[in-house]
């Protein structure tokens, strides 16, 4: 009788574990959008997602915006000429610097989110861009951008040129978010950083200080990319004629400064300050010459 | 005890060996419906030949009132939008697209001058929020046999509609049509009658409208957003009942400044007050005598150009010129402004002006010649005089007509006689 239980209990086993088919659906979840796609999309495919992995989301989706602020999409049209801009002096930029394609698309910041207008705070202060996690990159007010007649160290808000700037410090954040710089760099101006009260301070002061700009000022991470996406966004005798203008003890704290920071780059990323600057120049230079609406797939 | 063993093992054989088969609710995944909700909603956009009326109310409050886009959705995520408060010949054109985000959403997700304006926040104070406008909305629902879709406002949470414009509706005539009927809703205070009895009264402010009347003891009071639509007609942003009467849509009648609720079932009329210093758009038509800065008299001819809008003014003195007056309800009808024009280009290509002018402290004449911007105001006593009362500044009291070059703005000389209509005025 033992025997026979067992044997039923056997059977009443299998029927739960034969009783129906469960498989996975042979049919995916994911289904392609079947929106259609621009030129300027196919352009992108080739020439950001496919050498750098990098994603540039000129069509604005409210939700992924802050939205604490009314921002607007980018007009088509701009948005074209800053990637096309952007491409040739950062993307490529960098590509020179390295001699290669591979050090761009494994370090830089993979998405780019473009907004036709700046974002306004109702105390008069203006947002032109946003940096999270040194992943996600927002420029604000490219509807605004002057892409006509550019010149070096151009540094009036709606400049082209400026962007440069912020791509440079925005991807200084993430090289250190990487790979940290030395407390040496904090301790220089440790007592000096002031958070959101750089807004109400001068240029004169955040230079007699020992900062290249007010917004240096906010803290020790802001203060070494600002350092360095100036220095290598502007031309030898702009950054001169900035120093010049500090205190004796603001241009030592500066200098000590730039020289960790030169250090850091060359030992850790193998960039050297004056060749990204180079580069940087001369690439922009060339702007003037380069159909920034051309986006034909050669 | 084992009789009772093996019937409950029975028991667990009968129970387990059942066919576990969990019905699917929808026959497809989720993401497969998620695109055909997207896909049926771009097919639905894109069926409309000649587009849609978008009814837009911007703001969570609408204080600014609903606004009419015409909007046409085509291949390659493109719309075109014409505009009824910009008007301008130029569509624009930018790209849209239909997302999945709690239901199919529609966005204008590149810039459109047109679309985005309520949208896009400013580098003025006051505007640094824009004016706190949606351009993404999710797609709530689509009646086939009105051609009428049903949207909501993402930020504002706004009820909006796009109906489908008949295939022979002009657009540039629609906005048209529009704009006429806001200029017909000229007066800001009316009786309010429900049934043929006076209940109340109501104030329109801008394209917000608010109703006072009284329900047995108690007093209401309502205020709606409403929308310009053509011939005539507001339609309020929802249905107000008025001492039990339904109304969302009145239709303006010119002839008695009243107008007539058209939703069936109610009869809600509101008659305009007109105020009694009121001057209407007709009692300037006709002739008049003006004098010229010399004091010769000429009779000039004022005739309908857009009713209640502007006139044309002619004389037989200078029967090759047309000018222009622009009238409006403001100031209680009896100012007229004269703008800076081009009146006529002469043999030699040169341009003649009507400008707004005054006599200076050295004898000359000063005289503002920027187009469509500079102007001059008349102000009309409601009798018999029109004056020039200043314009683009004080100092302003007429007009002069004067020949320049448009290729370097040099001043060529005047016009031939009369051609200088200083401290004037024109009169019965």
């Amino acid at each position: 009788m033992r025997k026979i239980i067992y044997y039923l209990m056997f059977f009443a086993l299998l029927s739960i574990v034969s009783c129906s088919e469960d498989g996975p659906d042979s049919e995916s979840i994911f289904v392609d959008d079947t929106m259609e796609r621009t030129q300027f999309d196919k352009w992108l495919d080739h020439y950001f997602i496919a050498p750098y992995n990098i994603k540039w989301e000129y069509r604005m989706l409210d939700a992924e915006s802050d939205l604490g602020y009314f921002l607007v999409p980018a007009d088509y049209l701009p948005s074209v000429k800053f990637a096309i801009a952007f491409k040739h002096v950062i993307l490529e930029g960098y590509d020179e610097v390295w001699g290669n394609t591979y050090n761009t698309k494994a370090y830089f910041p993979k998405y780019f989110y473009i907004v036709g207008n700046y974002a306004y705070n109702n105390n008069g202060t203006t947002v032109l861009g946003t940096a999270e996690a040194g992943i996600k990159i927002s420029f604000y007010g490219v509807n605004n951008y002057v892409f006509d007649n550019i010149k070096i160290d151009d540094d009036y808000e709606d400049a082209i040129v400026r962007r440069f700037k912020t791509a440079h410090h925005e991807f200084t954040h993430s090289m250190h978010q990487q790979i940290p710089f030395s407390d040496d760099f904090r301790i220089i101006s440790l007592t000096d950083y002031i958070e959101d009260d750089w807004n109400n301070k001068t240029l004169e002061d955040a230079l007699d200080n020992g900062f290249i700009t007010t917004y240096a000022r906010k803290n020790a991470n802001e203060d070494f990319a600002e350092l360095y996406s100036w220095y290598v966004t502007y031309s030898a005798a702009w950054w001169e004629a900035r120093v010049a203008q500090a205190s004796d003890e603001g241009k030592a704290k500066i200098n000590q400064k730039l020289s960790i920071l030169r250090t850091y780059m060359k030992n850790n990323w193998d960039l050297d300050l004056d060749e990204v600057r180079n580069i940087t120049l001369s690439r922009i230079s060339e702007l003037n010459s380069i159909d920034l609406t051309d986006i034909e797939i050669k | 005890m084992k009789g009772k063993l093996s019937f409950l093992v029975l028991i667990s054989i009968l129970f387990s060996s059942c066919l576990f088969e969990e019905k699917d609710i929808f026959d497809e995944s989720a993401a497969v419906r998620k695109q055909v909700a997207v896909e049926e909603y771009d097919k639905i956009l894109q069926s409309a030949p000649n587009g849609w009326v978008f009814d837009y109310y911007p703001h969570e409050t609408r204080p600014y009132g609903g606004f009419n886009y015409l909007v046409k959705f085509g291949q390659g995520d493109t719309v075109r939008a014409a505009f009824e408060y910009i008007r301008n010949p130029e569509m624009k054109q930018s790209l849209y697209e239909i997302l999945y985000d709690f239901g199919a959403m529609l966005s204008f997700n590149s810039y459109n001058q047109y679309l985005h304006y309520y949208a896009e926040g400013k580098n003025s104070g006051a505007l640094y929020q824009g004016r706190k406008g949606d351009y993404e909305f999710m797609l709530m629902d689509y009646n086939t046999s009105e051609g009428e879709l049903k949207l909501k406002g993402k930020r504002t949470t706004n009820y909006m509609t796009m109906t489908k414009l008949a295939d022979n509706v002009v657009w540039d005539e629609y906005l048209d049509a529009v704009n006429a009927t806001e200029i017909e809703w000229m007066f800001a205070d009316y009786s309010l009658y429900v049934d043929g009895v006076e209940v109340g009264t109501a104030s329109k402010s801008d394209r917000n409208i608010t109703f006072f009347w009284t329900e047995g003891e108690e007093e209401k009071k309502l205020t709606q957003a409403l929308i310009y639509k053509p011939d005539g007609v507001i339609r309020l942003y929802d249905v107000v009942t008025i001492a039990g009467a339904a109304v969302r849509n009145f239709k303006y009648d010119p002839s008695d400044d009243t107008a007539t609720s058209t939703d069936r079932g109610s009869n809600v009329v509101l008659k305009a007050v007109v105020p009694d210093d009121f001057v209407l758009y007709k009692d300037y038509l006709g002739d008049w005598t003006i004098k010229d800065t010399s004091g010769t008299s000429y009779t000039v001819t004022f005739t309908e150009k857009e009713k209640n809008k502007s006139f044309y003014m002619t004389s037989e003195a200078l029967p090759e010129l047309t000018i222009e007056w622009g009238w409006s309800s403001s100031f209680s009808g009896k100012r007229l402004t004269l703008y800076t024009q081009h009146l006529a280009t002469t043999p030699e290509g040169n341009l003649v002006l009507l400008m707004p002018a005054y006599l200076n402290d050295t004898g000359g004449t000063s005289f503002f010649p920027s187009i469509g911007s500079s102007a001059a105001y008349y102000t009309y006593d409601g009798e018999n005089t029109i004056t020039c009362t200043g314009g683009t500044t004080t100092l302003i009291t007429g007009f002069i007509l004067y020949v320049r070059n448009p290729a370097n703005s040099a001043n060529v000389g005047w016009y031939q006689n009369p051609n200088s209509f200083l401290k004037t005025s024109l009169t019965r």
